[in-house]
Order: structure tokens, then sequence, then C-alpha cells
């Protein structure tokens, strides 16, 4: 997993080109669900977490298990669980280990749970408990969990959660915080029926005759993991970030997210936290290296249409970031 | 050389500015320079005015006062400080300005202000107008607003925005190529560049102000000055829109297309009819209706006799009137017809009760279509073969009541009048014979009767108010054959009507002279009961189908069979004849059964079947039997059982008619005496007269519930002429009751509405469903919730006015798996005994739990009808009895106990529960009250009158006695209850006496309302026992002080419960209704029930 620069660099093209043939590809088995599935891909690509909210039977997780299953995955590696407020710790990461808790030491099994899935999905989660809710900020932030009072390393690589609210409870905003990139789901009926039917009716097809043609020919799990371990190494190949803003992120490109960013918090009261607007810059900028392999350029600032807080928010911001940037209201990202 | 200030270029400036301001404000007029160089902070300002005295106060007062000194190079600047060197500023620039104030260059603001107003710049031809435009539209800003200047010959669009967008403030700033200038309002005229200040903005807008001008400000220092207020314009008239779409005009069409949309009949919520088209035989039916109708009810319906395609038939309409109960549901009950409700917003268009038309259509196309105005009304009919249109045009529409002196006499109900009257007014009959040849020519009319199939034209007879009876013997003409036929008739039905008759021979033979003696119904329910105790055989099927066709006359046809096996609803004579018809094809060996044994098996199968539990049990044997259907006729068994456990035999479909009339005549049988009709008319004659000289003072409320509590008890016996008369009186006074009721919110023209249905209720033999619904019918027309309440509150109190089945109350277990086992139990009734065991192991389970479970269990194997069942949950009940530790929660479960025994028929499980009553009774407990003891008597006494009076009983009742010669409501009660045991043992004289001195001790003891109500309704209950010479006397005591029975509710001003619920008791002990539910016909009914069990036990043990 220790790649070198020098390692990736003659097949940094090949993998953005499969990415992006995956993200083509599943677009194909979807209606309507670009902007989810490029935001899917971008934040996998990144390493961010992504949070879709949205009714149920808006294609949430079929959309997480779809991606999961194109990229290959074994079955331990994929955790996904639906919390309630009844949810006890254990559900997700695993049944505390009787034989060594009798020798006092407070170890968990993590086989099959989260600790140990690359990939994960988590339904309602702002329903989980506050015992959860630490043990997943704690994951999702510093990419690590507590045995025996030890920190410990997840394989946790991508996260991807649903929720049908953002709850406006304090608490709870800390773990909203950590999702960047938020995404309304919204039902396609209105707009695309017969799309929609007919979609569905091939994925009854694909299941009852347990077909998965979205997993042909788009890129592995290995390749989102090389094109991280590219960025990352990218970002600091120049001996500063400021370096690396000056050669991938031209000056007035920089501006336009600068301006959006505080038209957002002095005009819409939208809470840009500096974490988030660093890994704001992060996620804009692998999007941008993904996509079109040079410099962010402004259509890649959509992103920021994504960075709503609360629930009535989402849609609030998408529709000014796109006024903004002189996009129209049809979603394409 | 001049004299100049030095300024920084930020907020450090605005101290010396106020200072020179202060010191000299001439010099705000002066002319100044400012002087830059590059490489250089700040600026230095220098005036010609300002003179070296003034430059010394400046200094003294802390300014930072330079001399200026330039050349063709550059200028020098020395400050006054003496510790201060001069400065060389080579490549200096001067921008000279009028005013001090224009000389001053604003400097930059921290971060990035939020503004109230600002004024975005822009030359009209840059592209960054077309820009600006265009993100404030997307913005949604269209409170912008624009003017257009010229500068210099240049054309500049000056776009004013309150709140601007901080997106485009910051875009002017960041992006100066676009050539767009935003700036923010200060202070009055004063605008600076946004993101900078100027160091004198109050001191600038004062002077702006003055000139009535405004001033936009450059960060450079450079000034526009403009006009203020200057024009301006909405920001859409600085837009010229577009859209990039094909266009398409349309035009108006004159076309006018219409479309073929069939109507059809689409669910609607169920509403009341008001319109029945009857045939002749169901007109004809109306007639139970009719006779227990009052005047005002008849005058509400109207009939129109019409003639169509399908023959005659009969158009009855109700009359709704507002503020009235509709009678419709009555008489859709009785007619098992639907019926047509009017529909809304339309005069003359009924549809079918729960239809409406749709789709939904202009009234005046559907009158049109309909053709509602060329007839008087227009019937939609819907049937299986879709929809049909009755067009009702010239109806001579009368009103029922002109029928009603020309209804049918071929009616059970009048012929046992005729009947009774006969027996009883009559002074009696000679019997002539009559001349041979006219006794052929009878015969031969009789034969051509017979074989005459067309529909019976109804017979019309004027109906009299009281049949008149002549005082002189007449002679009637009677065959011998016939009479001779009557007296075997006699000899045979009294045999039977002792009950418990299982000989197939003395049915059949009883049947073939009912047949004789053309008394059909009956001669059909002797073959039904002749071929249950004997065997089906081909001759009996088909006699009994051919009387069961006639009833209605039907032709038997497959057809008809298959029609009634299909449908919904049956009543009783289309029951009947679908069980004959079956049992004649399977006699027969016709394969045509086939086709209808599925559904007449499930429908035989139903415990409610309006028919004899007889023919369901001989069809439902048959059928297994043919099939060799081990299994099936398992579960007829076990349905037919289980539904005999919960009702019993029925009093109409299970009681031949001759044994209701046979009980009736034959009096004095059981040798207590006589409780003829005659004597309980006479007992009632007397209550009546106490009531008039009494309660009927004056026309008020009470003198209404008394006339019509006796109105009642007039038609339970018959005289419904009588009952009539009263209500008539109780109906003409309606409409002053009704007068002011809701104000004062008097809740008795409800309760007398109750009543009066309840009155035509009883007399139609109503279901318990249709009496739900008309009562619903009726409290649903009152619109006071107070009023509804408080009729309420009687309603519920009153036995003949209660509706629906009382909640039963079931503990809340704590031991939930417990509970759970037994409700599996309860899922699978042969592992309850398990089940039971599995409860009573649950350790630390209450007592009322183990109750419950008894209880529940014992109450499930009944349902079951499986005597194994039900035998084998008494054997795992009755040793758990001791488990329960409380003693009214054991006597509670021994009840549950002696009613499963008594079900049984196990007289040796009877006398154990009865002796385990009796070991209750002598414990010294102080925890067990009467009250509990009472929970274990009431089934034991039950039990008693179904299986006869042994030593237990004796025992029984000798323990209780001591409890019950207490003076408390429960004791009194209690006392009750053994007046009635010891009746059984045949100790007459001791239970009369109990009687007496449980009456004697209500009215004089010093019991409270309810205890006194409750412990006179205990005894009058019990008094029903007892013969009407018996009870009349007693009864009339008790009205002599039925004032006594007070009560103490909030709505005694409107009506006295207790008084009112005491004479419903004493007419209920005075008149039994003989001919439905007198003890002789339940004795006769218990045995017939011991007889069908056995019979279908054997049965089934054959098979």
């Amino acid at each position: 997993m220790n790649w070198t620069l020098e390692e990736l660099e003659p097949e940094i093209d090949a993998i953005r080109a499969r990415i992006n043939q995956h993200r083509r590809v599943l677009n194909e088995y979807f209606v309507n669900r670009q902007d989810e599935i490029d935001l899917a891909v971008t934040c996998a690509a990144a390493q961010e977490p992504l949070l879709f909210v949205g009714l149920p039977g808006t294609a949430k997780s079929d959309l997480v298990v779809k991606f999961v299953e194109s990229m290959g995955l074994g079955e331990d590696d994929y955790f996904e669980y639906m919390l309630t407020k009844f949810t006890e710790p254990s559900e997700i990461l695993g049944p505390i280990d009787i034989d060594l808790l009798k020798q006092g030491r407070f170890m968990r099994r993590t086989k099959g749970k989260l600790p140990e899935a690359k990939v994960a999905f988590l339904d309602e989660i702002f329903k989980s408990n506050s015992a959860i809710l630490n043990t997943l900020l704690t994951i999702v932030n510093e990419r690590k969990y507590y045995q025996d009072g030890e920190p410990t390393p997840v394989a946790l690589k991508m996260l991807f959660a649903a929720t049908n609210d953002i709850p406006e409870q304090s608490e709870l905003d800390a773990l909203a915080d950590r999702f960047v990139v938020k995404v309304e789901t919204k039902p396609v009926k209105d707009t695309h029926f017969s799309e929609l039917i007919d979609a569905g009716i091939m994925n009854e097809v694909y299941r009852a005759t347990e077909q998965k043609p979205w997993a042909r020919g788009g890129a592995r799990f290995e390749d989102y993991l090389k094109f991280k371990r590219y960025m990352d190494l990218s970002f600091g190949a120049r001996g500063s970030g400021q370096a690396d803003r000056e050669a991938w992120f031209p000056q007035t490109v920089f501006a336009e997210m600068r301006r959006i960013v505080r038209t957002l918090e002095t005009e819409d009261k939208i809470f840009v936290s500096d974490r988030k607007l660093v890994k704001l810059y992060k996620v804009i900028r692998s999007r941008a290296f993904l996509f079109h392999g040079g410099a962010v350029q402004h259509p890649d600032l959509i992103l920021l249409a994504y960075s709503g807080n609360k629930r009535h928010e989402l849609p609030a911001v998408q529709e000014k970031v796109r006024a903004l940037l002189g996009l129209g209201t049809t979603s394409s990202t | 050389m001049s004299h100049g200030l030095r300024l920084l270029g930020d907020a450090r400036d605005l101290a010396p500015l106020r200072t020179l301001v202060d010191v000299a404000p001439s010099l705000l007029d002066a002319a100044w320079t400012e002087i830059t160089a590059e490489g250089r902070p700040g600026s230095v300002i220098v005036s010609v005015k300002l003179d070296g005295k003034t430059a010394a106060t400046l200094q003294s007062r802390g300014c930072d006062v330079v001399r200026v000194r330039s050349n063709k190079a550059s200028v020098t600047v020395s400050p006054l400080a003496e510790n201060k060197e001069s400065e060389n500023w080579p490549l200096a620039n001067g921008r000279d300005a009028g005013t001090l104030l224009e000389a001053l260059r604003p400097y930059r603001a921290h971060g990035d202000p939020v503004v109230e107003e600002a004024v975005f710049w822009v030359p009209v031809e840059s592209p960054g107008a077309q820009r600006t435009v265009e993100r404030l539209l997307a913005l949604g800003r269209d409170d912008v607003t624009v003017s257009e200047w010229d500068e210099r010959g240049q054309r500049v669009l000056v776009l004013r925005a309150p709140n601007p967008p901080m997106y485009l403030l910051m875009r002017a700033r960041e992006e100066p190529h676009e050539g767009v200038r935003a700036y923010a309002r200060v202070e009055g005229g004063l605008w600076i560049e946004w993101g900078y200040e100027h160091p004198l903005p109050a001191v600038a807008a004062r002077t702006l102000g003055k000139a009535g001008r405004s001033a936009f400000v450059e960060h450079t220092g450079r000034w526009r000055i403009a006009p203020s207020p200057w024009s301006e314009r909405s920001i859409f008239d600085a837009v010229i829109p577009q859209i990039d779409a094909a266009r398409m005009d349309l035009e108006k069409s004159d076309g006018e297309s219409r479309f073929t949309v069939n109507l059809r009949l689409a669910y609607a919520p169920d509403a009341v009819a008001e319109l029945w088209v009857l045939d002749p035989s169901q007109f004809a039916a109306l007639e139970s209706f009719v006779e227990v109708s009052s005047a005002d009810e008849l005058a509400r319906f109207t009939v129109a006799r019409m003639e169509g395609p399908r023959g005659v038939v009969y158009v009855l309409r109700e009359m709704v009137r507002p503020n009235a109960s509709r009678l419709g549901t009555r008489v859709s009950d009785l007619l098992e017809l639907r019926g047509y409700a009017r529909v809304a917003a339309t005069d003359n268009l009924y549809l079918p009760v729960g239809r409406r038309l749709a789709p939904v259509m202009r009234r005046d196309e559907l009158r049109k279509l309909l053709g509602l105005d060329r007839a008087q009304a227009v019937i939609v009919h819907e049937d299986t073969d879709g929809i049909a249109l009755f067009s009702l045009v010239n109806v001579d529409e009368v009103p029922l009541s002109r029928w009603v002196e020309y209804v049918a006499t071929d009616r059970r109900y009048v012929l046992d009048k005729m009947m009774e009257t006969m027996v009883f007014e009559l002074p009696g009959v000679a019997i002539a014979a009559r001349p041979k040849a006219e006794r052929e020519r009878k015969t031969k009319d009789r034969d051509a009767d017979v074989a005459d199939t067309r529909p019976p034209t109804p017979v019309r007879t004027v109906r009299k108010p009281q049949v008149v009876v002549p005082e002189a013997t007449q002679v009637v003409e009677v065959s011998e054959d016939e009479a001779k036929l009557r007296e075997q008739a006699r000899e045979l039905e009294t045999k039977i009507a002792q009950g418990g008759c299982d000989e197939a021979a003395s049915w059949r033979e009883l049947g073939e002279i009912k047949l004789k003696l053309r008394q059909g119904d009956e001669a059909a329910q002797c073959l039904e009961a002749a071929m249950f105790h004997g065997a089906l055989d081909a001759d009996g099927a088909s006699a009994l189908a051919g009387l069961r066709r006639k009833a209605l006359n039907a032709k038997g046809t497959p057809e008809e069979l298959v029609d009634l096996a299909v449908r919904r609803v049956l009543i009783p004579a289309e029951a009947s004849m679908l069980g004959a018809g079956a049992l004649d094809l399977l006699a027969r060996g016709d394969g045509t059964f086939d086709m209808i044994a599925q559904q007449v098996v499930q429908r035989f199968s139903e415990p409610d079947l309006p028919v004899s539990r007889r023919l369901a049990w001989l069809l439902l044997s048959t059928v297994s039997r043919r099939a060799n259907d081990r299994l099936g006729l398992t579960r007829s068994k076990e349905k037919l059982l289980g539904g005999m456990n919960e009702r019993g035999l029925h009093e109409v479909y299970d009681l031949p008619g001759f044994v209701r009339f046979h009980l009736a005549l034959d009096a004095a049988s059981d040798g207590l005496g006589s409780s003829s009709r005659a004597d309980q008319i006479a007992a009632l004659d007397a209550l009546w007269s106490k009531a008039v000289s009494t309660q009927i003072k004056e026309l008020d409320a009470n003198a209404c519930f008394v006339r019509l509590l006796f109105a009642v008890g007039f038609t339970r016996v018959g005289a419904a002429g009588r009952a009539k008369d009263l209500v008539a009186q109780v109906e003409s006074e309606l409409p002053a009751f009704d007068a002011g009721a809701g104000a004062v919110g008097d809740p008795n023209p409800i309760l007398f509405r109750l009543y009066i249905a309840r009155l035509a209720h009883m007399a139609t033999q109503g279901s318990a469903e249709s009496w739900e619904r008309e009562v619903e019918s009726i409290m649903n027309a009152v619109p006071e919730a107070r009023r509804r309440d408080r009729a309420e509150l009687f309603r519920k109190r009153s036995e003949w006015l209660r509706s629906g089945n009382p909640t039963e109350i079931r503990p809340s277990w704590q031991h939930r798996a417990a509970e759970d086992a037994l409700k599996a139990g309860e899922a699978d009734p042969p592992t309850l005994p398990d089940a039971l065991a599995k409860v009573f192991e649950a350790p630390a389970l209450f007592d009322h739990e183990r109750t419950d479970a008894i209880e529940r269990a014992l109450k499930a194997s009944l349902r079951t009808g499986n005597e194994q069942v039900l035998g084998a949950a008494l054997d795992a009940a009755t040793p758990r009895l001791e488990a329960i530790a409380i003693l009214g929660h054991r006597a509670s479960a021994i009840g549950a106990c002696l009613q499963a025994a008594a079900t049984l028929g196990d007289a040796t499980a009877v006398e154990k529960l009865l002796d385990r009553i009796v070991l209750i009774a002598s414990t010294p407990d102080q925890t067990l009250s009467v009250r509990d003891l009472l929970l274990a008597v009431t089934p034991g006494i039950a039990a008693l009158r179904k299986m006869g009076a042994g030593d237990a009983a004796a025992r029984l009742l000798d323990a209780l006695s001591p409890i019950a010669a207490k003076s408390s409501r429960d004791a009194l009660r209690l006392r009750s209850a053994l007046a009635e045991g010891f009746l059984q043992l045949k100790e007459s004289e001791r239970a009369l006496d109990l009687l007496d001195t449980t009456m004697d001790d209500t009215l004089t003891g010093s019991l409270d309302y309810n205890g006194r109500h409750d412990a006179m309704s205990a005894a009058l209950t019990a008094m029903r026992r007892w013969p009407v010479s018996a009870r009349a006397p007693r009864c009339e005591k008790v009205f002599d002080v039925i004032e006594s029975f007070g009560d103490n509710f909030t709505t005694r001003r409107f009506y006295a419960t207790y008084k009112l619920l005491v004479i419903e008791k004493l007419i209920d002990a005075v008149t039994d209704e003989v001919t439905l539910r007198s003890d002789k016909i339940r004795t006769f009914l218990d045995g017939e029930e011991q007889v069908v069990r056995r019979k279908v036990l054997a049965d089934w043990r054959s098979l």
C-alpha cells in the first residue's frame, strides 16, 4: 500500500480512466442519479465520507451496494447496518471476547464488523445512540477505535451513510460536520416515470438471475486506493501547500471558491468549519484531477453545492451555488 | 515650501485628521494636494492655506506635521518634530483636490464587511455589465434598481442593491478587469468603494448633504459626484428577456368534441335505504313490519303497484322527515333487501344503497341522460346482468296504511293468534259431518290446488282491531278423517312435546299426518327430525324438498340451488330449501350435488345459519359418509357442537310450531299451576290498573315511560292491540316533548323512540345486529351530544334497550411467558391440558392469573364442540382449583368448571364441584364475600336446572342458607338464587318463603338505592320460575311501593332510572314470553339438545 509517486505516475492515467469508466457504467443502472454517483465516486476516491439524505426508496442503499459489488469486494470487506437508538456498540464493533474478558482484557471480536470492513454503509446514522455516535466520530475522523483501551486502526476506507433527516440536536452536529459532502436524494418518478420502471424491472431481473452486469470492466478497489495515495503524495510533491495550490488551483478559481464560501456564510448562514474547508479543498482538488486530470476548473466548484449542514439548507445551498457559478437549476455536476 | 500632514493610509489617520478639522475647519474647503511615492508607505497632504502657526498648533496636538519642498526631481519631506530626519521622495506623484475630503484616500477595511446598500458601477459596454445583471437576476434580486449615467462620453450602468450579494461585492473588488466597481453606502450621499473606509465619513456626508449631491469614492481617492437622489428604474427594465424555444401560436377552435363515457356504479358509503322495489312475495313479507308499526310510522311509507316487463312490482318508499329516526334499516333488515337511497341534489334518482354513479356528471346532463324530468322516479338497479334503469312514470303512490286493511292471512303470526283466540275465547265448537258429495268436491279442489304451480294470489282479509267472538256456539264443518287425523296428531305431539324424543317412527308418522293436514312447515320439521333420528331415505327427502320449495314458491331446479348456495345472506326459508334440496340430490344420487357440495358443506357448518341443527347435521353427516371423509365429519361435528355449546338450540328453527302450541295449551302439566297467556294478561292488567291510578296522573314523561313499558309487556303476551293504543298515546305526545328538548337537553324523546323501536323489533323477531343498527340510527339522529349522553346513561342500564355484547374484562397478566403458553393452548384447544399444566408450573403466579387461565381454557374448549377436548380441559382444571388460595377467585373458577361439567352432562363432576362450593362456604375466611360466592352459585343453580338436583345440591343449599340469612345486598341476591335452588329440589314452600323474605327484606331493609334495585332485580328474576299465580300478587306488592326505588343520578330530573328499571323487571316477571321463552320450551330444547348431541356423537363414532 505504500506506493511511491514514481511507481504510481506511469499508471495514474489508466487508473483515472478506469474510475471514470466505473462512474459511467454505474450510471447505466440508475435513473437520473448521475450527481449521486459522481459524488460517491469522488468521495470514495478522496476517502471522505458521504451522507445521503432523502426519503426511503430513493436508491440510497442500492447505489452503495452496486458500487461495492462493482469493485469486486468480498463479503467481509463490506459492512452494512441500520442503526436505531437501541443499537449497541457490539453490533457495530463486534461482541466482547468473553474468554479474553475472563483474563481481564476488554477485546472485541471484530470479524465481519465495521473495524475490519473496507467499505461501510450505515443507514439511519443519526438515529443511533450516543455510545455509537462517539465510536463513529473516532472512526470517521481518526480511522481508529479502541481495543482494551488501546487505539487500533480500522480498515475502513470508504464510508457511506444515509438518513431521512438531519436532526437539529447540537450533539449530532459533530458527526454531521464529519460528512463534508451531503447529497439530497430525491424521487425521480415524477420526471422519469417510464425510465424508472424499465430500469427497476431490469434490476429485478438481474437480482432474480443473480447477474451483476455493473461489475464489468470498472475500477477495482485497489484503483481507488492508488488514486488516493497518488493524490496524497502529489499534495506535498511541491514542498508546500501553497505551491500545490498555485499549480493546481488557479487564482481565479480559488478566488471564486473563496467568494462562494463567504457568500454561503454571510448570506445563508452556512457554517463552514476550518476542518470542513480544508476537506472541501481536498475533495475539489481530487475531483478535478479525477475528472479531467488537471487543475481545478470552475465546474469543479459544484462540490460546494453539497456543503450544507442542515436538512433545509441542502436544497437552498445547491440552488445558490448553481446560480453563483452561472449553472442552470437542472442537475448536472 | 508648504506645510502638510503625513498620513499612514489606515485607521491611525483618523485622530490627526479630526484634530485638523477641529483646529482649522476653514481648511476643509481649501485646495489640497496628496503626494505619494513608490516604495514609501502612506502619503502626505499639503495645502498652501496651512500656515506655520496652524502647523505648529497641530504639531503640538500630536499630528505628524511636515514641511514639503519640491523640485523637479523629487520631493523633500521634513517633519516638524525635532528628532526626525527629512526624507527625500524621488518619483513622487501629486494629486490635486479641491477640498480636504477629496484629498483623503480611503483606507482598506478589515475583512469582507456586510453592508446594507451598495451600487455596482459598470460601463454598459463592458462584459461585466451583462454578467452582473444576469447574476443578480439568477439570485432572485428583483429589488435592484437601475440607472444609466454618462461619464465623459461613456455610458455607465449603476445598479443599486439593498443587501447586496456578497459574491458580487467580492467579485467587483477582486476582478477589476471586469470593469465593475462596487460602492457601499456609508452615510447620506457618501458611497465608498466596498472594502474601504473614508477617514472623515460624517464630515463628507454632511458636506454632500448640504450640496444635494452624492459622491462615489474610489479606493484611489477619486471622487465621482452625482446628483442626489438620482432617477432609477426596475432591473427588469434593463433586460430584454428571450427564450430559445420554437414558438407555436394556438388559436381558438369552434369544434366541440364529445366523448362517450360509460357510467357505472361505484362503491360509496352506506346510507339508509328509502325506497324498495318488491315482488309480491316480498311485499307480503312486510306484514310483520306493518303489524308492529304505529300509525305515524306507517304514514311515512307509500306504496305504488307497478307493472313492467318483469311483472308486477311494488314500490315502497319512505317519506324522510327531518328529525325523525329513519325506518329504512328495519325494513331492509326484515326484507333482506338493500333497497335504494336517493341521490343527494336530485329529487327523484335512486341508487342501490352503498353505490354511487361514477364518474361525476353535470347535473343537467345527468337529468337528460336518465330522463329524470320525464319520470316521477328513476331507479338504477344493479344485478349480475349489469345496470338496469327503472323509470317510474305515472306512479300512483298511496300511503302504506291504505294497504294495511288488506294483508295476507297465511302467516304464522296471525294463525297463532287465531288459534289461541279459539282456544281461550271461543265458548265451544260442535263438529258436524259434511255431505259425502261435498267432501269429494273439496278433495278434488285440494288436489287441483296442489297441482297448480302458479304463484299464490294474496288472500285479502279485512283486518279488525279485535276479533269479535260471537256468544253463541258455532257450527264448523270439519271432515271426520281430518278430525281423526288431528286426534292422532295430538297424541303424537303430546309425546314429542315432552322433549327428548329420538324415535324416528314417531316423528315420521307425525310428519305424514301433518302433510295430510296441509301443515307444510311443521310436516317438514317432523320429516327432518325423522330422517335425523332414523336414516336418510329418498321418499322422505323428496317430500321434504317439495315442502320447502313450496314455501318459497320455487321449482327446485339445480340453478336455484346453486344460486342459494352462493348467496351471501340466506333467510330461514331459503336455508331450509337449500338443505332439503341438497338432501334430495344426495338421496337420489344425483351428480348435480357435486356442483354445490363445497358451498353447502361450508354454509351448513356455520353455527349461525338460520336452519335447524337437525337438518344441518343430517346434511353434513350424509355428505361426509358419502365421501367416507372422517376428518370432515369430525370437523362438522365440532362446529355443530361448538355452536350448540355457545347458543344451544334455536327457539325458532329447532322448536316445531306444534310444540309451542302444545305447551301453551297443556296447562298444569308440571304440577305448578297455570302460566298460560290468559293468566299473564290478567296479571299484567292488574299491574296496569295500578299504574293508571298511581303513575298516569298527567301527561308527563313518567306517564309516557310507563305506557311504553306496559306496551312492550302487552305485545309479549299477544295483546298487540292494547300495546298499539298505549304507543299511539305516547306518539301523539312526542312532538310536544320534541319541542324544546334540545334547549334543555331532554333525553326522554330519544328513550321513547328507543322503546317504540324495541317493541317493533321484538315483534318482528329481528336479529341482535339489526337491533344494534336500529339503536345506532336513532341515537345518530340526535344532534346534541349532551342529550345523547343522557339517553345513553339509561340505555346502558336497561336490559331491554341495551345493544351489543357486553365487553369482557380480562385481568392483565404479569407473567408473560405463562400467558403465552395459555394463548398457544387457546389457539390449539387439544393442547389445553398441557398449556394449563405449564401455566400452573410458573412460579409466583397470581391467583387471578390462575383463575383466568382456567376460565379461558374451559371457554376455548367449549367453543370447539369437541366433548373429548372439553372433558380433558375439565379434568386438567378441576384438580388445580386447590392451587387458587384466594377463595373468591376459586369460586369464580369453580363456576366455570360447573358450566363445563353441565355441558358435558357429567353429573358426578357437577356434584363434586357443588361440594367444593360447600367447602368454600363453610371455610371461616373473612376475605370471602358473598359476591364472590355468587360467582360459583349462579352457574351451579343453572346446572341444577339442566341436570336436576341431587344430594350435593341439598348440601350446597343448606350450607349457603346461613350466609344468605344476612340482609346485605349480595346476601339478598344469594337468597334469591337459593330460592331457585330449593325450587329445583321440589321444596316449593321453602323456596317461596325464601323468596318472600328476600322481597320483604329488600323493601324494608336499609339498603341504598343501588342495593335495593340489585336485590329486587335478582328476586324478580328468580320469581320467573314460579307460576303466574304466585308471581302476580308479589309483583303487585312491589308495584305498590315502586316509588321507593329512587336514584341519585344527575339525570333524575328527566327520568327515574331505578323505578323504570324495576318496572321493566316486573313486566319481565309477569310476562315471561310464554310462546318463546318459557321454561317449558327451554326444557324441551334442553332435552332435544341432549338427544341431538347423543345422535351426533353416535353418527360420528359409527364412521
